[in-house]
């Protein structure tokens, strides 16, 4: 085979490699933002859900903080099954709150702080979901 | 300047002062400072006094037009106004969620069901 033969062979397959590991890489990328697009919003929602149930046991039963500490595992479970899947902003902000989500509730002043930073994590998802998708 | 989490703690607040009994809300017609110049109908209203504020917690009804369909669409929001001299010094409806909650205790509160049984 001729020098030039072999050499457009060897350029050929390198801009076809370069060119397979580019569409990769974006298949990868519309993977990442389509399974972004399913979780967050499902997030957002059970937040809200738990929010309100939490609320909900702060008015009725304010000092049954057993029932509280199921509701607190629960959210600290679907967050950590959640955090996989998000973008790194999110979820450097999970792992922010996941220290304040995961105090003990012990007394009403506990009970109180617990559900402001599932509010403030709530809100914070929420808009994430609405600026993924006007973004993407 | 009002930031993230004085406004969260405002509005836990004032379920706290709810639940206990600190503050009394009534059911009320809005103040004319809330009406006037807007095109929202309010469905429901509350109002309470303290610390010689006066507290207004409504829901109203608004339209904004959804650009991509060329179309206007009806929305829903509770807001919570804090009203001084007659005239509005603060008020909050981007924290849906806490407000909400805010709404119900308020609602429970006030509704007197136990008269219908």
């Amino acid at each position: 085979m001729p020098m030039w033969a072999q050499w457009l062979g060897f350029w050929i397959t390198l801009i076809s490699g370069i060119i397979s590991a580019f569409v990769l890489y974006q298949a990868f990328q519309l993977k990442s933002i389509f399974l972004l697009k399913a979780k967050l919003p499902k997030l957002h929602e059970n937040l809200r859900i738990y929010r309100e149930r939490f609320n909900m046991l702060l008015a009725n039963e304010p000092k049954n903080f057993q029932k509280m500490s199921v509701i607190q595992a629960e959210i600290i479970s679907v967050l950590d099954q959640a955090k996989p899947y998000l973008s790194k902003p999110d979820a450097n902000k999970i792992d922010k709150v996941h220290y304040d989500l995961s105090k003990k509730i012990v007394n009403e002043k506990s009970s109180w702080d617990f559900y402001q930073s599932l509010a403030s994590l709530e809100k914070h998802v929420a808009s994430s979901s609405e600026d993924l998708k006007w973004n993407s | 300047m009002f930031n993230e989490n004085e406004k969260f703690n405002l509005i836990i607040r004032f379920q706290q002062l709810t639940l206990s009994g600190e503050i009394t809300w009534k059911v009320a017609n809005p103040h004319p400072a809330i009406v006037k110049m807007k095109d929202e109908y309010i469905s429901t209203c509350y109002y309470c006094s303290f610390r010689e504020s006066d507290i207004y917690l409504y829901v109203e009804r608004y339209s904004y037009y959804n650009g991509e369909f060329d179309n206007w669409l009806f929305s829903e929001r509770t807001v919570l106004t804090i009203l001084e001299n007659d005239f509005i010094s603060w008020e909050n409806y981007t924290d849906q969620g806490l407000l909400n909650d805010l709404l119900r205790i308020v609602m429970n509160s006030t509704a007197n069901i136990g008269k219908f049984f």
